[in-house]
C-alpha cells in the first residue's frame, strides 16, 4: 500500500489535472494560454532543431510497408539515423523542399495568395484522433489565427493556436473542420467536413437538386475577409456519391488532394486575393499527378472551357447572384467552424 | 534528492515529447503513434517507485497536452499517466529483473492509455473518437509500447542509478 506521502502527492496531481481539464473545457483566454505559450517555446525550439535533423527520414514512410521485421527495422534505422541524415539532408531533402517550394509558389501565383512559407516540425499522436500539425511560423511571422494554410497540392487547413515562433494547423481532415466548399466549373456550393480519416471527406450540397458525379473537383468557397478559408484553393475530387438528386441525404465522398500523412513545406495565407481566382488554381485535368480516372476527352473538353469561361462566367451569370451566395457561403462558413 | 530526481524527469520527459511529436509520430507506422511518453512514465515509475512515477505521468501528461500539435483536452492525458504511474510503481515489483515482463508492462501501459483517453475524451464531448478505428490503434500502440519498453527500461533503470542513487538506498 502507498504510503501516506505518496497518497497526498497522487491526490494533489489528480485535483491538479482536474482543474486543467475544467479550465480547458470552460474556453476562453484563461491561464492555460499562457501556460501554453511557455510549452511552446520551449519545446518548439528543440522540435525545430530536431526536425532539421530528421525531415529526410518523414518522406521514408514507404519503407515501412511491411509488418514484419519492424522492430530491427527501427532499431536499424535510428542507428543509421546519425550516419545518413549528414548526406541527405544535404542534398535529398534539400531537393524535395526545393520541389515543395516550387509547386506551393505555383498555386499561391496562380491564385495571388500572399503566403509566408513555413515546414511542418510536428505532428500530434494518431491515438488522439485529432490530425493537428505544428509549423515553425508564429505571431512573430505575421500569423494570425483562422488564416488559411495551403501546400502545392492545395488546401491543408488553417491556423489554430498561435505562439510567437510556432503555430498549430488543424488540417480540413480532422473532424471539427468544416469548409465552404464549391463545385468547379459549376457554382453549386456547399459544406466539405472532415471525417477524421485521412483520406475522405464529407461533402453535402447546399441544394439537394444540384447536380454533381464522381471525378468532379472542389475548391474553397471562401469566407468574407479570406478567414478562416480564402477562396479558390483546391479541396479534393469526389470518388463517391450516395443518395440521388434530391434526397436530402445526399454526400459526396471527397478525396483530399493533399496527403496529409506527407506535409513538409506549407505556406499560409497572410493575405488573400483581392478577387475569386475561381478555378485557375485547381491543376489543369489531363497532366494531373495522381492520375484521375476521368481522361475521357469530354472532361478534358469541359475543363478547357472552363477554364476559358471563366472570364465571361465573371461577368455575366454568376455576377449576379455572386453578391448573395457570397454572404451566405461565408456565413455557412463561419457557422460551421465550431 | 527531491531536486535531482526532478531535474532527471523534466530532461527524460522533454526528449520523449519532442521525439513523438517530431521524430515517432511522422514514421507513418501503420495504426498508433509510438508512445514514447507512456513508456518513459513506466520505467520512471519501475525504477523510482509509484511517487516519481506518478509525478513523471503529470508533469508528461501537460507538456504532452500543453505543446504545439496537440488540441486534446488539457489535463486529459495527466490523469491517464498519473494513474499508470501509480499502478505500475504499486503493482510492479523494483526487483522485478526479467526485461520482457517489464516491456510487456509498458506495453500493456500504453493499450490502457490510448483507451482511457479515448473513453474519456469521448465522455467529455470529443467528436473525435473512431471506435472503428481504435481497436487497431490500441494493438499497435501495444506492441510499440513493448519495442520501446524494451529500450526505455534499462536505459531509464541506469540513468536514474547513476543520477539518483540516493533512491536505491532503501
Amino acid at each position: 500500500m502507498p504510503s501516506r506521502r505518496i497518497r497526498i502527492t497522487i491526490a494533489t496531481l489528480l485535483v491538479a489535472s482536474l482543474t486543467f481539464v475544467i479550465l480547458d473545457l470552460r474556453g476562453g483566454d484563461g491561464p492555460l494560454s499562457s501556460a501554453r505559450a511557455a510549452a511552446s517555446a520551449v519545446v518548439g525550439v528543440v522540435q525545430e532543431g530536431v526536425n532539421v535533423v530528421v525531415s529526410p527520414f518523414s518522406g521514408a514512410r514507404d519503407s515501412f510497408s511491411t509488418w514484419r521485421d519492424q522492430a530491427s527495422q527501427i532499431a536499424e534505422l535510428e542507428e543509421e539515423n546519425a550516419k545518413l541524415s549528414e548526406e541527405l539532408s544535404a542534398t535529398l531533402s534539400d531537393r524535395a523542399r526545393a520541389r515543395a517550394l516550387d509547386e506551393l509558389l505555383r498555386v499561391s501565383s496562380a491564385g495571388r495568395y500572399r503566403i509566408t512559407p513555413a515546414e511542418v516540425i510536428s505532428v500530434g499522436p494518431a491515438q488522439d484522433f485529432a490530425w493537428t500539425v505544428g509549423i515553425d511560423a508564429g505571431s512573430l511571422d505575421g500569423i494570425e489565427k483562422d488564416m488559411t494554410v495551403i501546400n502545392g497540392d492545395g488546401l491543408v487547413g488553417r491556423i489554430l493556436k498561435v505562439n510567437p515562433t510556432t503555430s498549430t494547423v488543424v488540417l480540413m481532415v480532422d473532424v471539427s473542420s468544416a469548409v465552404g466548399g464549391r463545385v468547379a466549373t459549376t457554382e453549386e456550393i456547399g459544406i466539405v467536413s472532415g471525417t477524421g480519416r485521412q483520406d475522405a471527406m464529407e461533402f453535402q450540397l447546399l441544394d439537394p437538386l444540384a447536380e454533381l458525379v464522381i471525378g468532379d473537383a472542389l475548391v474553397t468557397f471562401g469566407s468574407r475577409g479570406g478567414r478562416p478559408y480564402a477562396p479558390g484553393i483546391p479541396i479534393g475530387d469526389v470518388v463517391d456519391i450516395t443518395g440521388s438528386a434530391g434526397q436530402l441525404a445526399r454526400v459526396a465522398t471527397v478525396r483530399p488532394f493533399v496527403d496529409v500523412s506527407q506535409l513538409s513545406v506549407v505556406g499560409v495565407i497572410i493575405r488573400p486575393p483581392r478577387d475569386d481566382p475561381r478555378d485557375s488554381v485547381l491543376p489543369p485535368r489531363g497532366e494531373d499527378p495522381e492520375g484521375e480516372n476521368n481522361d475521357d476527352g469530354d472532361a478534358q473538353a469541359n475543363a478547357d472551357a472552363g477554364d476559358e469561361a471563366t472570364v465571361d462566367d465573371g461577368v455575366d451569370s454568376p455576377d449576379a447572384n455572386s453578391a448573395d451566395t457570397d454572404a451566405e457561403g461565408a456565413d455557412v462558413a463561419n457557422g460551421n467552424e465550431n | 534528492m527531491i531536486f535531482r530526481q526532478l531535474v532527471v524527469i523534466g530532461s527524460l520527459l522533454l526528449a520523449a515529447v519532442v521525439l513523438q511529436t517530431t521524430v515517432l509520430s511522422r514514421l507513418g507506422l501503420p495504426g498508433a503513434t509510438p508512445d514514447l511518453v507512456v513508456v518513459t512514465v513506466v520505467a520512471v515509475a519501475l525504477a523510482l517507485g509509484p511517487g516519481p512515477g506518478a509525478l513523471t505521468g503529470f508533469l508528461g501528461g501537460a507538456l504532452l497536452d500543453i505543446a504545439t500539435p496537440s488540441d486534446a483536452i488539457v489535463g486529459l492525458a495527466s490523469i491517464v499517466l498519473v494513474a499508470v504511474g501509480l499502478a505500475v510503481g504499486v503493482f510492479m515489483d523494483r526487483e522485478e529483473s526479467n526485461i520482457w515482463v517489464m516491456s510487456l508492462v509498458a506495453g500493456a501501459a500504453c493499450g490502457g492509455a490510448a483507451l482511457a483517453t479515448a473513453l474519456l475524451s469521448a465522455v467529455l464531448g470529443s467528436e473525435r473518437i473512431i471506435w472503428d478505428v481504435v481497436p487497431g490503434v490500441t494493438l499497435t500502440t501495444v506492441l510499440y509500447g513493448l519495442i520501446l519498453g524494451r529500450v526505455m527500461i534499462p536505459l531509464v533503470g541506469l540513468l536514474s542509478r547513476r543520477l539518483v542513487p540516493e533512491a536505491y538506498l532503501d
